[in-house]
């Protein structure tokens, strides 16, 4: 039995330790120097560069000249801007409730032992792996005043008389395409909370039963407790997503009618790439940073901090 | 995030464009035509230009609204394509932002060749004596009716004046037809030039920028407002449309008259054989001040970067000469008038179905109107600022005084 080539610490002699430390070090900068050379050269200077870019006058073809935070101040004056902060609001919040909602319903159907469970579940999680552009064309037609299916339908059940502007009016627009993100984006979170909702054991449920307690309360002290984290990590990511949602929005009403819709990210867009203002439009994708990287370390430190355990 | 992905475009772009330079190739980012033979075309011409060169020609046909991302990255890079289409709005803006090369000498070697071309279509790219795009084909807005509906309901004739058109339009609505399909969609182009086009034949305006709440431009507002909100003569989901909008109501039957180009006249011809014959085709009504037709113009251009400048002028030459320009042409008309002049009296331009559009072109007025178009109209046009202002207006969001006002502000806030 021999024990000399395994050594605790303490017992590597004293001028081995920094030489072996040293190389140590070096090796893992080496393993790690491909993913922070990507993470450099993807990541950081083009984020940096943006920046920069924001605080200069930089226009598609002209060279930029820095002017602080001109682009700055000149959106806290544009009521146009104010305008794209409450709908990106209003459609993030809109969209996240009632994704969260929806998903959740969703999964606890598709839990359940239902005829046809897998069916269902390849049907309900459709909507996720159809392409944007092609489930916005759908709902354009949906939408549609000529053969419509939505206004025909309502029509039908005689809750409306004629068409419903659903594109069309400033009020019912918001509406129209927080529906269509919505639509998209319940599968992801229906399967997220699903996946939360089969780990919890049936021993618990049917303990409770036992006890007397009835649906809700299950619902209530085991269900809920038992994907409260997946499901508030999962809005979160779907937060971020919704908040750069840019092709529903676009491809449907391109942020009008009368603005009623134009959110942040059309917003850039349209100054960037329409009225060539490149500095402004990244002032305007700039903004949304900060919620942005809060959420985002949210995520990180929710998702990671657990689950590793050098931390 | 739009920024990192113009940077990855950019690069992608810049190394394919070197590797071009270096290999005697040259790139032409085309727009795509509603024709396939008109595409397919194209191709065809570049690949022969190719073979007499000894060069390959990369043809990308683009749709419209994916010009501005690639435009934006390839002027950004430096690698620019060798010829690219530019609407005359774009050829403004890029003007100046001075990354467009005069092509005068050009414009004047083919039009020795072969003949003169529309003098209306050459002066919104003319700015200080230099020319920046190659005209290519011109596009009129005109009006189609039902001339059965329009029968039934007592008018022999198309409305000449806007106040016919209004009162026409109420009488044609009823029974799930609608009189005046007319949209006012965020992104619509159509819409942005027949508003214009309204304000014009009323004697206003979008210059100079602080009469935009003088009373011609509120008088013509009103009646945009009263087809709209009292007559509720349109569509209720026509202030979504998209340019595509009033193609549809047309076609579906929905809408008895509608302002376009030329694309509806060919789905009808193919498709739609009995519409067809039921539709009527009539040059824009007038309003107190005349009849005012807005321009729509496309143009081949060089960007001064371009590696390739004596193959690109080449290029252009040869995709210009008169007798395949006048058969490409054809085969798009009449959503393509062409810009030679001697091409007008060809047949295919006099019939009912055609003529209408070739004889906008010599009245086209252009964004600007009534002084020259210059740059900040193009931007004006790009974000949509005309819209905007009547989607409000019309949706009854804001009043007709407010609406020019806030639109006034905006269009003095684009000059500046």
């Amino acid at each position: 039995m021999t024990h000399s080539k395994v050594y605790p610490d303490a017992a590597v002699p004293r001028r081995a330790q920094p030489s072996k430390a040293r190389q140590d070090g070096l090796l893992a900068y080496l393993l790690m120097s491909p993913a922070l050379l990507y993470l450099l050269v993807v990541m950081a200077v083009p984020f940096l560069w943006a920046l920069y870019t924001s605080f200069t006058d930089k226009t598609i073809g002209a060279p930029a000249h820095f002017i602080g935070l001109q682009n700055y101040l000149s959106l806290l004056t544009d009521p146009g801007f104010w305008q794209a902060v409450r709908n990106t609001l209003l459609f993030t919040a809109g969209a996240v409730i009632a994704k969260v909602i929806f998903g959740m319903a969703m999964a606890l159907v598709l839990n359940q032992n239902i005829r046809f469970r897998n069916f269902f579940r390849v049907l309900l999680f459709l909507p996720w792996t159809i392409p944007s552009i092609v489930s916005v064309f759908t709902w354009q037609w949906l939408y549609s005043d000529v053969g419509g299916v939505l206004s025909d339908l309502l029509m039908r059940l005689h809750l409306i008389e004629s068409p419903l502007p659903w594109l069309a009016s400033p009020s019912l627009a918001m509406f129209s395409v927080i529906l269509v993100n919505v639509w998209r984006g319940v599968p992801f979170v229906g399967i997220a909370v699903l996946a939360g909702l089969q780990s919890i054991s049936h021993d618990q449920h049917e303990a409770a039963m036992i006890d007397g307690a009835g649906m809700l309360a299950r619902f209530r002290h085991i269900t809920l407790p038992g994907v409260r984290e997946v499901t508030l990590l999962t809005a979160v990511i779907t937060t971020i997503w919704t908040l750069n949602d840019f092709e529903i929005i676009w491809l449907l009403t391109r942020g009008g009618p009368a603005n009623a819709t134009q959110v942040l990210s059309t917003l850039s867009y349209t100054e960037g790439f329409l009225n060539l203002h490149i500095g402004k439009a990244i002032a305007i994708a700039v903004v949304t940073l900060p919620a942005l990287i809060w959420l985002i370390n949210y995520v990180t430190r929710r998702s990671l901090s657990d689950s590793n355990p050098a931390h | 995030m739009n920024r990192i992905l113009l940077s990855l475009t950019a690069l992608t772009v810049s190394l394919t464009a070197t590797a071009h330079a270096q290999s005697g190739q040259i790139t032409f980012w085309m727009k795509k035509q509603l024709s396939d033979d008109q595409n397919t075309m194209i191709q065809q011409r570049a690949l022969e230009f190719g073979k007499q060169n000894n060069v390959k020609v990369n043809v990308e046909l683009i749709a419209y609204e994916n010009f501005f991302p690639k435009w934006s990255a390839a002027i950004e890079s430096g690698n620019v394509p060798d010829v690219s289409f530019f609407g005359y709005q774009e050829i403004g803006q890029f003007y100046a932002q001075g990354v467009l090369r005069d092509v005068s000498p050009l414009v004047k070697s083919i039009q020795k060749t072969n003949g003169l071309m529309q003098n209306s279509l050459q002066k919104p790219v003319t700015f200080n004596g230099g020319q920046y795009g190659v005209p290519f084909w011109g596009e009129a807005q005109v009006l189609y009716y039902r001339k059965d509906l329009l029968a039934k309901a007592g008018f022999k004739v198309p409305p000449r004046t806007w106040a016919e058109f209004r009162t026409m339009a109420k009488k044609l609505t009823g029974g799930g037809v609608y009189g005046a399909g007319l949209g006012f969609g965020k992104g619509n182009s159509d819409a942005e030039f027949l508003t214009r086009a309204i304000l014009w034949s009323y004697g206003g305006s979008l210059n100079p920028a602080a009469q935009i709440t003088a009373t011609p431009n509120v008088q013509a507002t009103n009646l945009l407002r009263d087809l709209f909100v009292t007559d509720k003569s349109t569509p209720p989901s026509a202030l979504g449309w998209d340019d595509s909008g009033n193609n549809k109501a047309y076609l579906s039957g929905q809408a008895a008259m509608v302002f376009n180009s030329g694309s509806i006249v060919n789905v009808l011809k193919n498709d739609y054989p009995d519409l067809y014959a039921n539709t009527g085709i009539a040059a824009l009504p007038s309003g107190p001040k005349g009849n005012a037709i807005p321009g729509i113009s496309n143009y081949l251009g060089i960007f001064k970067a371009s590696k390739n400048v004596p193959l690109a002028e080449k290029f252009i030459s040869y995709l210009t000469e008169k007798n395949w320009y006048g058969d490409w042409i054809k085969r798009g008309a009449p959503i393509n008038i062409p810009v030679y002049t001697s091409l007008a009296s060809d047949p295919v331009w006099q019939t009912p179905y055609t003529k209408p559009f070739i004889d906008s072109v010599k009245s086209f007025k252009f964004l600007g109107y009534p002084q020259v178009y210059k740059p900040a109209d193009g931007e004006i046009y790009n974000l949509r600022l005309v819209n905007d202002a009547f989607q409000s207006m019309m949706s009854g969001s804001s009043s007709v005084a407010d609406g020019l006002s806030t639109l006034q502000k905006k269009v003095q806030d684009a000059n500046k």
